[in-house]
């Protein structure tokens, strides 16, 4: 069986508030995954407010920890209290750099579907990226339109 | 002679109207004949018998010796016989009386005593009332009983009278029934005895209640029986009554007296002996007497020397002689005695009075002997004495004085130790105390106290005085009590006085120095809290300084990791890019990215290294073994790509920081696994490592660590490699951070992480050794406590 999944109406939400990384997720996405739609948030206030107007259907959210103002725990807490974008379980995964291990245990109290560590070599985090979206468009999930 | 037979038959007839029976007796042949009513009349046994004993046999036996008489008489004096006496009838039993009349003559040389018998009837002898009419005058009671059942026949007035009743009331009244309360029915078969016996009954000192008086009277009765010729039998009793109230009441109260006196003398708290002869029996004792001698009760009529063998040799006996010769009264008090009481010579003290006793003609003939067991109270007096000697010797070891304050007199008396300290050696008055060098007012006031305190009278006083000879000032403590007399006056005061002047002073420097120490005290006080709020500072400033470092270590970790990420990752943007056009030369970018991944190695290492510096460790049970697992697969890679031979033996489970063990045995294996990958040559080779352990004892450690080490038993793990080892002087070096011993191209690595196996091993309170020589590889021992003291049992 196979789905079509519409990439232009889900775009790939990455929040993150470094220019610079955007700048590598930007680049290597466009190498990898060149069909997906990129939506660069810098501020968990502003994706929290995009995804509550329901405006807003991602197809993966990929955030940053350590962010100015909401951090990614904060915003992910906001998420899981919003009945109605819980049901809609839209994956989220962490990328941060580096990882504490008190931050792994208090994200894994989270609904999350992942916590990767930016890795300081571009060929592997490139192969991270990879694999996270190639799972996510594989896997079905409630959220896909193309599943009836 | 010769009777013809008419005669013979006329008389017979006359005879036998006149009631006589004719008898002869022989005196040649001591015969007898006598007719056939003479047999009966005698009540002959035997008709064949006709000797003079048979027929003397049937007189009464209190006759019989009157009758042989009568008849010897008339024999002798061949004149007539008149004799009467009884003689038993055989037919009725008992008595009657008969009369022989004879005539002694010659016939053919014989002489013959014959005549005739008859028997008489014996007058009734009764005792006339005139009788007992004067016995009245008399002091006999008398009265006279039937002998059918007892009853008064007659009496006297006297006996009315004894026996406490009325003429009236017993005449004719049985004696039991008249007198129940003093004869019983057993007094009255012992009466009835008397009839039939005939003898005499006494019954002495009878008790004989009076109403009118309080005491009884007492009374002897003798009872008679009386003869009654007719009936041939006691038919009456004769009672006689004497009056013994008198003598029997003298009698009762000298027994009483008598029974006094011995009380007396047996209750005196004296022994009181009576010896007699010069021997000196003993006569009479008392109880105390027997208890002293202790030769218990049977003493009597024994020589003292035999009752009492051990005062042989002691002045007793002499003592007791003296007086029985010179006749003089001894006395002496406390004198010694050895005495046997109980098996056990014990010496006794008694007071002794020995005075002769004399008889009528002033001759000694015993000594009265009095003594006074004083034992006790001489034994007292004794160890009185000695406790005032030992008191004295008290006295005189404490360097005590002693003295007196007679009241009366006004005057203190003392003793040559207070002469010594005052300088005065005679008694001093009032008025001359008033006038030395002390504090009159102080001693005025201690001596109105103890004379007014009745009856504890206590004097206690501390002073100081100045010798008037050597100007020496002395302390001087005394205590006393003060005696009253039976008026509750006080009489004196009388104690003991001691020289407490160096004691004062040794008080005095004490209290100074005390003085100076608690000064001491209070000012290190002062000091150590000023310390105290040092340290307090000091661990404010530290856990300042913790959290700033905690802060660095966050930067560290993020911050500084960040740029060194992007470096590298967008030197590898660049290297890609180009890659495409081919044509860039690599080698700089290389240098860029070696150069930013190993700053990314260091602070990463420093980052860990100030953690567990940091941190204390967790203690659980931590199973080395499984250490050891995990450490090989985060290594597996390099174990791996170098072919490592790792030869590991059982280990223990220790108490430990699972964490920190983790990060020791990972950095020294990958350590081992780093140094042993080339040769000195730069060659590769396999590394081969070895990991042991033992228990070890603390004394076992390396001299250096002894001294700091808290347990007693220590596992020591040795890590032996096969690597290019290093050079001995820098063992110690190596576990310093970024101690680089090789240069950063032949080996990789921050520098930092055998300082963390260092830190590791002191946080678990053991230690760290590493010895080497240059290409003999390299054998690191780490040194870890059994049981950490959290943990133990």
């Amino acid at each position: 069986m196979s789905h079509s999944f519409d990439f232009e109406t889900h775009p790939l939400i990455i929040l993150e508030d470094d220019e610079d990384d955007r700048h590598i997720y930007e680049n290597i996405l466009r190498e990898i995954a060149p069909y997906l739609q990129l939506r660069f948030f810098s501020r968990g206030e502003d994706l929290l407010s995009a995804l509550e107007s329901r405006s807003l259907q991602p197809f993966l959210i990929i955030s940053e920890v350590h962010l100015g103002g909401m951090t990614g725990m904060e915003l992910r807490r906001k998420l899981d209290e919003d009945e109605e974008i819980r049901t809609k379980a839209i994956p989220f995964v962490f990328f941060s750099h580096p990882i504490f291990k008190r931050e792994l245990e208090e994200a894994y109290h989270l609904t999350i579907q992942g916590f990767f560590e930016k890795s300081p070599d571009l060929t592997a985090f490139q192969k991270q990226l990879d694999s996270v979206i190639r799972y996510w468009t594989d896997c079905l999930h409630p959220n896909r339109s193309d599943v009836k | 002679m010769s009777y013809s037979p008419e005669f013979t038959l006329q008389t017979d007839l006359a005879l036998k109207a006149a009631g006589l029976s004719i008898w002869q007796l022989d005196s040649t042949s001591a015969h007898y004949r006598g007719d056939d009513r003479f047999q009966q009349l005698l009540g002959m046994k035997d008709p064949s018998d006709h000797s003079y004993t048979a027929f003397l046999d049937r007189v009464h036996p209190e006759e019989r010796d009157q009758v042989n008489q009568a008849f010897a008489q008339a024999l002798k004096t061949e004149t007539s016989l008149d004799v009467t006496f009884r003689c038993m009838d055989p037919l009725i039993q008992d008595y009657h009386t008969v009369r022989l009349w004879g005539q002694s003559e010659r016939v053919n040389d014989t002489l013959l005593l014959r005549g005739v018998a008859q028997q008489v009837k014996s007058a009734p002898v009764s005792i006339s009332q005139e009788l007992f009419t004067w016995l009245d005058s008399t002091s006999i009671g008398m009265a006279l009983l039937e002998e059918h059942d007892l009853s008064y026949v007659t009496i006297n007035a006297l006996y009315a009278t004894l026996i406490g009743k009325k003429t009236e009331e017993l005449l004719g009244k049985p004696l039991l029934a008249a007198i129940p309360d003093l004869i019983g029915q057993e007094y009255k078969e012992k009466l009835k005895g008397v009839l039939a016996s005939g003898t005499i009954l006494s019954v002495p000192e009878v008790e004989v209640p009076l109403p009118s008086e309080q005491e009884p009277n007492y009374i002897d009765f003798t009872y008679k029986p009386h003869w009654n010729e007719d009936l041939q039998r006691y038919t009456q009793l004769l009672v006689l009554a004497t009056d013994v109230t008198s003598q029997v009441r003298m009698r009762k109260e000298l027994e009483r007296q008598k029974a006094e006196l011995e009380h007396v003398i047996q209750s005196a708290p004296v022994s009181i002996a009576r010896l007699i002869g010069p021997d000196f029996k003993i006569a009479t004792v008392n109880q105390a007497f027997v208890d002293i001698s202790g030769k218990g009760p049977h003493i009597l009529n024994k020589p003292l020397i035999e009752v009492m063998p051990e005062i042989e040799n002691q002045p007793f006996l002499h003592l007791l002689q003296q007086v029985y010769e010179t006749k003089e009264t001894y006395e002496q008090k406390a004198l010694t005695a050895y005495i046997m009481q109980e098996g056990q010579l014990q010496q006794k003290y008694f007071n002794v009075c020995y005075t002769p006793l004399l008889d009528d003609h002033q001759e000694v003939y015993g000594i009265l002997c009095f003594s006074i067991d004083v034992t006790t109270q001489i034994r007292l007096q004794k160890r009185s004495e000695q406790s005032s000697q030992s008191l004295q010797n008290a006295v005189n070891l404490a360097q005590l004085g002693t003295w007196v304050i007679h009241i009366e007199e006004k005057v203190l008396s003392f003793s040559a130790a207070v002469s010594a300290w005052i300088g005065f050696t005679s008694a001093l008055t009032f008025e001359k105390i008033s006038r030395m060098d002390l504090d009159v007012r102080l001693l005025e006031q201690a001596y109105r106290k103890a004379v007014t305190s009745y009856p504890e009278g206590r004097f206690e006083i501390e002073f100081e005085v100045v010798n008037p000879q050597t100007q020496r000032h002395h302390t001087l403590y005394a205590l006393g009590n003060t005696h009253f007399d039976e008026h509750g006056r006080a009489t004196r005061i009388r104690g003991f006085v001691q020289d407490v002047s160096s004691q004062r002073k040794m008080q005095q420097v004490l209290e100074v120095s005390v003085k100076e120490r608690t000064q001491q005290l209070a000012a290190t006080n002062e000091e150590l809290q000023v310390s105290n709020e040092e340290l307090l500072q000091a661990n404010e400033h530290l856990s300042r300084s913790n959290e700033s470092l905690e802060q660095f270590a966050f930067i560290a970790s993020h911050d500084l990791q960040e740029p060194l990420r992007k470096i590298r990752q967008f030197s590898d943007l660049i290297v890609k890019r180009y890659q495409r056009e081919q044509y860039l030369d690599e080698f700089y970018l290389d240098r860029i990215r070696q150069s930013a991944s190993r700053m990314s190695l260091l602070v990463s290492d420093l980052l860990t290294f100030s953690r567990i510096s940091n941190a204390t460790p967790q203690l659980k049970r931590v199973d080395l073994n499984q250490i050891l697992e995990r450490v090989q697969e985060n290594l597996s890679v390099t174990l791996e790509e170098t072919q490592a031979q790792l030869s590991v033996v059982p280990l223990p489970v220790i108490e430990g920081d699972a964490m920190q063990l983790e990060q020791l045995w990972q950095n020294l294996i990958s350590n081992a696994l780093k140094f042993s990958s080339k040769t000195l040559t730069g060659q590769d080779q396999i590394p081969a490592i070895q990991i042991n352990k033992r228990e070890i004892n603390a004394s076992e450690l390396p001299l250096n660590f002894i001294a700091q080490s808290n347990e007693k038993m220590y596992y020591k793990f040795s890590i032996q490699d096969n690597g290019v080892g290093f050079d001995e002087r820098y063992s110690e070096r190596i576990f310093g951070v970024f101690q680089r011993l090789h240069g950063k191209t032949e080996f990789k690595g921050s520098g930092i992480g055998l300082a963390i196996c260092q830190k590791v091993a002191l946080n678990h309170g053991g230690f760290i050794t590493a010895q080497s020589q240059v290409g003999m590889g390299a054998l690191f021992e780490v040194y870890l406590p059994k049981s950490q003291p959290e943990v133990k049992g």
